[in-house]
C-alpha cells in the first residue's frame, strides 16, 4: 500500500479538519483560533474565518447546505455561511471546553462533545439545544452520530465508550406539530433531566485503561472502534442487546488521539502523538502500513464522505492523503482494452460491441492484499497479462495467461511469479524486467528465462518502463526519457524531460503524448519535441483521437490539444476518468471504480481548429454551416490565428463584427456594423480603412457621417470632383467657416473668391496681392482704392505670383475607387456567397434525406423481404426504364402525333483431407480439391451434367482457400497456406474451408440489376447465371443464409427467364406483330422485382399501343401505374391508358390471357397453362412443356430438365 | 559478430539493408557475412562471381538456377562440407525436384550440428518438408532443434521464428495468434514487401477482406512501387493473393490470372491452376 500525499498546509498546530462533500476544499481548525478554508486540489488558501477566541477544536461541513459548525476552548458551537462567510450565530450552552462537533447525516442537528463531561445534541434550524446526554464523569473527548442509525458514540477520559439511543429524540423532533403543550413542557423537562428519556445510554463500553480520546462507528456493520491514552486501539462490535471489544491493535507508542473505519475498505487508520499514522487490516487486527512525520504530532484524522481521501491535523498543519492509488491498471489491444477492476478482476472491453466481458480471472491472490497493481501489459499472441506490483519495498510481477473465454472470477492456474520491475511485453514471446538493484534490463522469453540482460544508463532514477513500439521500450527516467531498442540493445532515441508518469502513443504511432503531473509534451516517435504545455491541475491520463488530436484529462477535465500546442476544455468531469481510447465523439475512459465509461463529447471545436490550422477550408466551411460553432474562445483563436473573416461567421454583436470586420478589410460588413454603433471612434477607424483600400465613396460616406468638412474638401480633390468641392466652397462659406472656405479656394483655384474672403475681412494687402498676382487687376484696382492707396505704393513681394499649383484633372469624371490595397475576398467569404463551385456545404447525408422526402417511393411496403435484400438503394421505384427505341406510339388526339420518350424506361492432404472428412457438400468437395466426388454430388443432386459453365466457379471456390506465402529465400517456391471458414476453430472436426459470405451473392445480383437497368440484356443473363452458379457451389451456415441463398438463385432463374424472353422479342422480323405481342406479355409474368417489373410492363403497353391492341395496352398501363405513380413515365402511361380505353379493342388476337394462371416454358417461351404436363428443372427450377425433358436447361445451361435428384444440398 | 541486422534484413527482404550491413564489415572474412552476401546478392538478382571458396558452390548454385545442372553444384558442395554450402546443394535439390535427398543433405549437416549455418539449414528443411507436403516431419526438425538448442543468440532466433512462422501457416496454427502478431510486428519494425505479404497471408487466412484489400493497396501504392527490386520479385506472390481476395470479394479475377501466367508460369498458384483446369475438362467431357 502507498501513501500518495496530495496536499499539505503549514500553519500552527491544527486540531480538526473536514472535507467539504462536493468541493475540493477543506476547512482546518486550529489551535490558534483561526479557522481556515484551503482548495486542496489547487492549493490555494481560499479564505480564514477569525471568530473564536482560543483555540478551535471541533470542525464539520454540513452535508448539503452552504454551512459549516465549529467549537472551541471558548465553549462556544458556530454555525457559519459559506456564501457570506460570515458566523451566522453561536450556541453558548456548554460550561467547558467544546471538543467535537458534527453534523447529523438528515436531521437539522448538531451534536457537540464537551469538556463540561456533555454530550448536547441541538437543532440548528430553531438554535436550540434539543437534548443533554449526560453520564461521562469525566471530559467527553469525541461524539458523533451514527450514519444510518439512531445512535450516538462518544469517548471520554473517564476510560468508556459509550453508545447512545436517540430515537425517542428523533421520534419526538420528528413530527413537532402533533406536539401537545404537555409533550413540549415534558421535552423542557426532559432537557432539564438530562435528555434521559430520549437519548440512553445503550452500552458502556469498557476496556481502555486510560482516558478515550476518540471512538467512531463502523460505515456499515455494527462496530466501533475507539483509541485512547492507553495507546491502543479498539475495536468492538455490538448486536442489538449486547456490545462487546473484538480484539486491541497495539503499535502506536503515544496516546492514540484519533481513530476511524476505512469508508469502504476493510482498514481501520489511526492517528496518535507518536507522529503516525497507522493502517491496520481489520479483519486481521494487523498493522498495514505507517507513516511517519519527523517531528509533528497527529491529532486527528478524517475521511472525505465520497472519495478515497483521508485529512490529518498535525502539529504545523495538515495533510490530505490517499491510501494506494485509483487509476484501475489497464492495456490496449487493437480494438479491446484490457483492464483490471476494482475486485482486481481482469475483464476485456470491446470498442466496437462496446461492452466489458465478464471477468476471466481473478488477480486477488497476485501481491499484496491492499496494493493496487501498478501497471498491466498485454500478449494478444499468449492471451497473457504481466502484473507488476509491490510488495512490500520489493516490486514483483506476475506473468498470467487469461483463459480462452471468460468464464467468471476464477484464480488463474498459470502464473509465473517473480521479482523485478515494470514487466513489459516487447514483442509476442519476450518481455523486459527492469532489475532496479543491479540497473539492468533482462529480456524474458514467455517461461521467465533471461535471454538477454542490459544495463541502462541515462540520467536519475528509472520511474517506469513502457511499451515503446514493436521490439522497443520506452525508460522513464526521472530526468530523461529513452527509447530503447531491446531487440539491438540500442538507445534510439532521448529526452530531456522531468518526471514523465505516462505515455500515449497516437493510433499511427507517429507521435507521442509524455506526461508528467502537471506537463503534456508531445514528442514524435524519435523524441523531438513537438509542443509542451502546462496545467495547473493535475494531468490524469490522454488518448488521441483518430484525426490526430490528443485528448487528456485532468483531475477534473477533458480537454484537447492540437499538435500545434492550441487546446481547450472539452467537459468538465464531475469524477475523474482514465482515458483510454477517443473515437469520433465517444470518449471511452475508466473510472475509479474500475469500470468503463463512454463520455460523449462534441469534437466540433477541435477539428474545427484542426482543420483551419492544416487549411482544410472545407472543412472549415462545413462546420461553420453544420454545427453550433460559438464562443469567445472560438472568436479570439480565429482573430489570433489570422481568420477574423472565419470569426465574422460566428458574431452576433456589432461591436465585435465591427472589430473583425476592419481587421479583416471587410469594408461593406463594416459599414453596416458602423452604422449600428454610429460612434466617432467606429467611423473614424472605417474612414481610415476605406481610405487605405481607395474606396473613396464609403470614404465620402463617413466623412459626410462625420461632418469633416475639411477632410471631404481634400477628398474631393483628390479624387478630382470639382463639381462636389464647389459645393464645399459654398457649404463653407454658409457655414462661416473662413479656414475652410479659403482651404477651398486654394482647391478650386478660385483666386477672386480667396480675394474677396480676405478683402471681407479687412486683410486689404492679402486681397490685393491675390488679386494682382492672378492678374485680377480689376478687383486689385477696386481693393486699392477701398483701401485708400495707390498702386505705386505698394511693392509686392517677389514670392507672390499666380497660382501655378493647380491642375485640372486628368480625369473627366471623379475617382470613385482607387484601389490603393486590395481587399481580398478569402475563401470563406467566396464560399459563403456562393462564389466558389462545386462546393458542398450541405451535408450529403441531409441531401440524401431531402431527395427521398421529395420523391416519395411508389411502391412503399410492396416489396417482401426478398426484395429488400436484393432492392437497390439507388433505386427510385421510376428510376427510368429502357430506352425503347424510336418506335412511334400514337398516343395523342389523331391530329399530333406522339413521340417515344427518349429515355423511357500434404499438408494439403491433411488439411483438405480434414475438410472432406468434416463435410460433404459438393463446395467443400471442390475447395479440397476433390472434383470428381463433388461433380458426382453435383450431379445426384442436381442433375448437373454440363460442368462447362461451373469450371469457372469450381475454381474461384478451390482458389478462394488458399494463399500463398513467399520463401525465406526467394529461389524457393513459394509456400501455400490454408484459408479455413473460421481461423480460430481449434476442434479438428469442425475444420472446413473458408466459404464467401451470403453478401456475395448479393453482390452479383446486384451487378445483374446493374446491367438489367442499364439495357444491356446479355451481360445481365451473364450476371445472373453467376448468381447461379454460385449458389450451386455455396455453403451456408443458418436457415436465414439458406433461404437467402435460394432465394437469390430462384429470382436469378426469372431474370434470366425474363431477359431471355426479351430477347428473343427483340430478335424477331417486324413482320411477326402476334409473336412480339406474345413475348411482350410473357416478359411481364416472370417474377421480377417491382422496380423492374415496370420495364417490362412498359415494353408490354407500347408494343400493344403501337400495334393497336388497346385493351391490352390499357391493361399493362393500370398494372404499371399501380408501381410508378409519379414522373414522366407514369404520365405516358396515363396518356396511353386513357387514349387506348377511348378506343377499347385489340387489333391482334395473342396467346396471352392476363387472368390465367400459367408457367412459362423456358425453352419455348410459351404458357404452360394449368393442368398442362410440365417437367423441373432439378437445379434452377425452371418450368418446360414435358417434352423438354432430357434436354439441357435453358436457364443455367448445366444441368439436365426433369432428371431425378435428391436435391441441392448448401447447408454445412 | 553481432549477425541480427543482416539476417533481419534478409529474411524480412530489405536486401539492401542487409547488404550494407555487412558492408560494415568488409574487412572481415567470415562465412556467415559471406553467405548472405551472396545471398543479398542473388536476391536483387545481382550476383557476379566470386573468389571465395563458398563464392564457388554460388556460382554453381547461380549456374544451377540458369540451366537446372545439379550436378555440378553437388560436386563442388562435395569439396566444401560447410553448412552454407550444404544450403545451397539443399536448396537445388529441392528445386530439382529431389525433396528427399534435399532433405536429406539438410539433416546430415543439422545432425552434426557443427560449424554456423545450421539454424538456415533447419529453416530450409523446414520449407522443403512442407513443398513436399510432410508438414509433419518439418515440425519434428524444428522441434528437435529447438529442444537441443535452449540458448539462441538472437540472430539466430530470427531465422527459426520464420521456421516457426511457416509451420503455423501451412498448418494453419496460430492463425489469430502469434503468427498474427509475428508478421504485424515485422511489419512495423521491418516493414517491406515481404513482411507485408506475409500479413496479407495471414490476414487473409482469418479472412480479414478489409484488412487484406489495404494491404493490397498498400503494396501497390506508389512508395512500394518504387522499390523496384521487390516489386517485381513479390508480384507473383502478390497476384496469387489477389486471386485469393478477389475470389473471397466475389470478383472477376480472369485478368489477374493471366497476368500471372505471365509473370510467373511456374508459380504454385499456376501450376494448381493448370492442374485443375485439366482435372475439369477431363470430368466436363466424361458428363457429356
Amino acid at each position: 500500500m502507498k501513501m500518495l500525499t496530495k496536499f499539505e498546509s503549514k500553519s500552527t498546530r491544527a486540531k480538526g479538519v473536514a472535507f467539504h462533500p462536493s468541493r475540493p476544499w477543506i476547512l482546518v481548525a486550529l489551535f490558534s483560533s483561526t479557522i481556515q478554508l484551503w482548495d486542496y486540489r489547487m492549493g490555494t488558501l481560499l479564505h480564514r474565518f477569525e471568530d473564536h477566541e482560543g483555540p478551535v477544536r471541533g470542525i464539520d461541513f454540513h452535508p448539503t447546505q452552504p454551512l459549516f459548525v465549529s467549537a472551541g476552548d471558548d465553549y462556544t458551537i458556530k454555525v457559519w455561511s459559506l456564501e457570506t462567510k460570515k458566523c451566522l450565530f453561536t450556541l453558548t450552552d456548554h460550561l467547558d471546553y467544546v471538543r467535537t462537533v458534527f453534523f447529523h447525516p438528515e436531521l437539522p442537528w448538531i451534536i457537540s462533545a464537551s469538556d463540561d463531561q456533555t454530550i448536547r445534541i441541538w437543532n440548528w434550524q430553531n438554535r436550540k439545544e434539543i437534548a443533554c446526554l449526560t453520564g461521562h464523569n469525566h471530559f467527553v473527548m469525541c461524539a458523533d452520530f451514527h450514519p444510518t442509525e439512531d445512535l450516538v458514540v462518544s469517548a471520554s477520559l473517564d476510560e468508556t465508550v459509550r453508545v447512545w439511543d436517540i430515537s425517542g429524540l428523533r421520534k419526538k423532533h420528528s413530527a413537532p406539530s402533533s406536539f401537545s403543550m404537555e409533550d413540549q413542557l415534558s421535552s423542557q423537562q426532559n432537557l432539564l433531566d438530562g435528555g434521559f428519556g430520549d437519548c440512553v445510554v445503550k452500552f458502556i463500553l469498557e476496556g481502555h485503561t486510560r482516558g478515550v480520546n476518540w471512538a467512531s462507528f463502523h460505515p456499515t456493520l455494527p462496530l466501533v472502534v475507539s483509541g485512547g491514552d492507553d495507546r491502543q486501539v479498539k475495536l468492538w462490535r455490538m448486536s442489538s442487546t449486547k456490545a462487546w471489544e473484538v480484539d486491541t491493535c497495539r503499535g502506536h507508542t503515544n496516546n492514540v488521539d484519533s481513530v476511524i473505519f476505512h469508508p469502504h475498505e476493510n482498514l481501520i487508520i489511526s492517528v496518535g502523538e507518536d507522529k503516525t499514522i497507522r493502517i491496520w487490516d481489520l479483519d486481521k487486527r494487523t498493522p498495514v502500513k505507517q507513516f511517519k512525520r519527523e517531528n509533528d504530532r497527529f491529532w486527528l484524522v478524517r475521511a472525505h464522505p465520497h472519495i478515497n481521501l483521508f485529512g490529518a491535523a498535525h502539529d504545523s498543519g495538515i495533510m490530505v492523503f490517499k491510501l494506494d492509488r485509483e487509476r484501475p491498471c489497464s492495456a490496449l489491444n487493437q480494438n479491446q482494452l484490457i483492464f483490471v477492476n476494482k475486485e482486481k478482476q481482469v475483464q476485456i472491453f470491446d470498442y466496437h460491441k462496446r461492452v466489458a466481458t465478464l471477468p476471466y480471472v481473478s488477480l486477488k491472490k497476485i501481491g499484496n492484499t491492499w496494493n493496487a497493481f501498478r501497471s498491466i501489459s498485454y500478449n494478444p499472441s499468449q492471451h497473457s497479462i504481466l502484473v507488476n506490483s509491490i510488495d512490500g519495498q520489493s516490486e514483483r510481477f506476475a506473468l498470467c495467461t487469461l483463459p480462452k473465454q471468460p468464464t467468471g472470477a476464477i484464480d488463474p492456474t498459470n502464473i509465473i511469479e517473480d521479482s523485478g520491475s515494470f514487466a513489459t511485453f516487447v514483442a509476442r514471446h519476450r518481455f523486459v524486467v527492469y532489475n532496479a538493484s543491479a540497473g539492468t534490463l533482462d529480456v524474458r522469453t514467455l517461461d521467465n528465462k533471461t535471454t538477454k540482460s542490459v544495463k541502462i544508463g541515462g540520467e536519475g532514477t528509472v520511474k517506469d518502463i513502457v511499451y515503446g513500439g514493436p521490439g522497443a521500450v520506452l525508460i522513464l527516467l526521472s530526468k530523461t526519457v529513452i527509447l530503447y531498442d531491446v531487440q539491438q540493445s540500442k538507445e534510439l532515441a532521448e529526452v530531456a524531460l522531468k518526471n514523465v508518469k505516462y505515455v500515449a502513443w497516437s493510433s499511427d504511432s507517429q507521435y507521442l503524448a509524455l506526461m508528467s503531473k502537471h506537463t503534456i509534451t508531445i514528442v514524435t516517435k524519435q523524441l523531438e519535441v513537438v509542443t509542451s504545455m502546462h496545467e495547473t491541475i493535475r494531468i490524469k491520463s490522454a488518448a488521441w483521437d483518430e484525426t490526430g488530436v490528443l485528448v487528456y484529462s485532468t483531475l477534473n477535465h477533458i480537454k484537447y490539444t492540437l499538435l500545434n500546442g492550441d487546446n481547450g476544455i472539452i467537459k468538465t468531469l464531475e469524477n475523474t476518468l482514465y482515458i483510454t481510447k477517443v473515437q469520433g465523439k465517444s470518449v471511452y475512459a475508466l473510472n475509479r471504480d474500475g469500470e468503463v465509461e463512454i463520455v460523449t463529447i462534441d469534437p466540433t471545436e477541435y477539428r474545427f481548429k484542426k482543420a483551419l490550422v492544416n487549411k482544410n477550408f472545407p472543412e472549415v466551411l462545413r462546420i461553420i454551416n453544420n454545427s453550433n460553432l460559438v464562443g469567445q474562445n472560438i472568436i479570439s483563436f480565429l482573430q489570433k490565428s489570422g481568420y477574423p473573416d472565419v470569426a465574422l461567421q460566428f458574431v452576433q454583436d456589432p461591436k465585435t463584427r465591427f472589430d473583425l470586420a476592419i481587421e479583416d478589410g471587410n469594408l461593406e460588413v463594416a459599414f453596416v456594423e458602423a452604422q449600428k454603433l454610429d460612434s466617432a471612434v467606429a467611423w473614424e477607424r472605417l474612414g481610415k480603412v476605406a481610405l487605405s483600400q481607395g474606396n473613396t465613396k464609403l470614404v465620402e460616406i463617413v466623412y459626410q457621417a462625420q461632418k469633416q468638412f475639411d477632410k471631404l474638401s481634400f477628398l474631393y480633390l483628390l479624387t478630382g470632383d470639382k463639381t462636389k468641392l464647389l459645393k464645399m466652397e459654398s457649404i463653407a462659406k454658409n457655414r462661416s467657416d473662413i479656414s475652410g472656405l479659403l482651404s477651398n479656394t486654394f482647391y478650386n483655384n478660385s483666386f477672386q473668391k480667396r480675394a474677396s474672403v480676405f478683402e471681407e475681412l479687412g486683410s486689404l494687402p492679402l486681397a490685393y496681392a491675390v488679386a494682382k498676382a492672378n492678374g485680377d487687376d480689376e478687383s486689385a484696382a477696386r481693393i486699392l482704392d477701398s483701401a485708400g492707396v495707390n498702386e505705386s505704393d505698394i511693392s509686392l513681394p517677389e514670392t507672390v505670383r499666380a497660382s501655378t499649383h493647380v491642375k485640372q484633372p486628368v480625369v473627366s469624371q471623379p475617382v470613385a475607387n482607387w484601389p490603393l490595397k486590395e481587399a481580398e475576398t478569402s475563401f470563406f467569404e467566396k464560399a459563403l456567397s456562393g462564389q466558389v463551385e462545386d462546393l458542398v456545404l450541405e451535408d450529403k447525408e441531409t441531401d440524401k434525406a431531402v431527395m427521398h422526402q421529395g420523391e416519395p417511393r411508389a411502391v412503399e411496403g410492396a416489396l417482401d423481404e426478398e426484395e429488400e435484400m436484393f432492392d437497390d438503394q439507388n433505386l427510385a421505384a421510376d428510376e427510368g426504364g429502357w430506352d425503347l427505341g424510336e418506335e412511334e406510339l400514337d398516343i395523342e388526339e389523331p391530329s399530333v402525333q406522339y413521340q417515344a420518350q427518349p429515355e423511357a424506361g500434404t499438408n494439403e492432404d491433411n488439411e483438405t483431407a480434414l475438410w472432406v472428412k468434416n463435410s460433404k457438400l459438393p463446395y467443400v468437395l471442390v475447395a479440397a480439391g476433390a472434383f470428381d466426388a463433388a461433380a458426382q454430388a453435383l450431379n445426384k443432386q442436381a442433375g448437373v451434367s454440363n460442368f462447362g459453365p461451373l469450371k469457372g466457379r469450381f475454381l474461384d471456390v478451390y482458389e478462394s482457400c488458399r494463399t500463398y506465402m513467399p520463401p525465406a529465400s526467394n529461389d524457393l517456391p513459394s509456400i501455400t497456406g490454408y484459408v479455413r471458414k473460421d481461423a480460430e476453430e481449434e476442434s479438428h472436426n469442425k475444420i472446413i474451408p473458408y466459404v464467401a459470405g451470403i453478401d456475395v451473392v448479393t453482390k452479383k445480383m446486384h451487378e445483374g440489376f446493374k446491367l438489367f437497368k442499364s439495357n444491356k440484356l446479355e451481360l445481365a443473363i451473364e450476371a445472373f447465371r453467376d448468381v447461379i452458379y454460385t449458389v450451386t457451389l455455396f455453403a451456408v451456415n443458418d436457415d436465414e443464409d439458406e433461404e437467402a441463398a435460394r432465394n437469390a438463385l430462384s429470382k436469378a432463374r426469372e431474370y434470366v427467364l425474363g431477359l431471355s424472353i426479351e430477347l428473343s422479342r427483340r430478335s424477331l422480323a417486324p413482320e411477326n406483330v402476334k409473336r412480339n405481342l406474345e413475348l411482350a406479355s410473357y416478359f411481364t409474368r416472370t417474377k421480377l422485382l417491382p422496380v423492374h417489373r415496370s420495364t417490362a410492363l412498359q415494353v408490354a403497353m407500347s408494343q400493344s399501343f403501337k400495334h393497336k391492341n388497346y385493351v391490352q395496352a390499357s391493361l399493362f398501363a393500370s398494372e404499371f401505374l399501380n408501381i410508378v405513380t409519379t414522373g414522366p413515365r407514369a404520365e405516358q402511361a396515363e396518356k396511353i391508358k386513357d387514349r387506348a380505353d377511348s378506343l377499347a379493342h385489340d387489333a391482334v388476337e395473342i396467346d396471352f390471357d392476363p387472368y390465367a394462371e400459367f408457367d412459362i416454358c423456358a425453352a419455348t417461351f410459351t404458357p404452360i397453362y394449368k393442368d398442362t404436363p410440365y417437367v423441373v428443372d432439378p437445379l434452377t427450377g425452371a418450368r418446360y412443356h414435358a417434352s423438354q425433358k432430357g434436354n439441357v436447361d435453358k436457364i443455367a445451361l448445366v444441368s439436365k430438365i426433369g432428371s431425378p435428384a435428391s436435391g441441392l444440398r448448401i447447408r454445412l | 559478430m553481432d549477425y541480427f541486422s543482416i539476417k533481419q534484413g534478409f529474411y524480412t527482404g530489405n536486401f539492401k539493408q542487409s547488404l550494407q550491413a555487412i558492408a560494415k564489415h568488409n574487412k572481415v572474412e567470415d562465412e556467415t557475412l559471406e553467405y548472405y552476401r551472396l545471398r543479398n546478392l542473388l536476391a536483387l538478382k545481382q550476383y557476379q562471381k566470386t573468389d571465395s571458396a563458398l563464392g564457388a558452390v554460388f556460382d554453381a548454385y547461380a549456374e544451377f538456377l540458369k540451366s537446372g545442372d545439379l550436378a555440378t553444384v553437388a560436386e563442388i558442395a562435395q569439396n566444401h562440407k560447410s553448412p552454407f554450402a550444404q544450403n545451397l546443394l539443399a536448396c537445388a535439390q529441392g528445386l530439382h525436384g529431389d525433396f528427399e535427398d534435399a532433405l536429406k543433405t539438410c539433416q546430415t549437416e543439422i545432425d552434426e550440428d557443427e560449424g554456423t549455418g545450421i539454424s538456415e539449414l533447419v529453416l530450409l528443411a523446414v520449407q522443403l518438408a512442407i513443398l513436399a507436403g510432410q508438414s509433419s516431419t518439418a515440425e519434428e526438425i524444428y522441434r528437435n532443434y529447438m529442444a537441443a538448442h535452449e540458448d539462441l543468440t538472437s540472430d539466430d532466433e530470427i531465422v527459426l521464428n520464420f521456421c516457426e512462422s511457416y509451420l503455423h501457416f501451412a498448418r494453419g496454427e496460430e492463425t489469430t495468434g502469434s503468427n498474427f502478431y509475428f508478421y504485424e510486428e515485422l511489419c512495423q519494425t521491418s516493414p517491406s514487401w515481404k513482411t507485408q505479404l506475409g500479413l496479407l497471408t495471414l490476414q487473409l487466412q482469418q479472412s480479414n477482406i478489409p484488412e487484406a484489400r489495404a494491404i493490397v493497396d498498400l503494396l501497390e501504392s506508389e512508395f512500394y512501387q518504387n522499390q523496384k527490386e521487390s516489386a517485381d520479385a513479390f508480384l507473383p506472390d502478390l497476384l496469387a493473393n489477389k486471386i485469393t481476395l478477389g475470389v473471397m470479394e466475389g470478383n472477376n479475377v480472369d485478368q489477374l490470372r493471366t497476368q500471372l501466367a505471365d509473370v510467373d508460369a511456374g508459380h504454385q498458384f499456376c501450376k494448381d491452376h493448370k492442374a485443375n483446369s485439366l482435372k475439369l475438362d477431363q470430368i466436363i467431357a466424361k458428363y457429356k
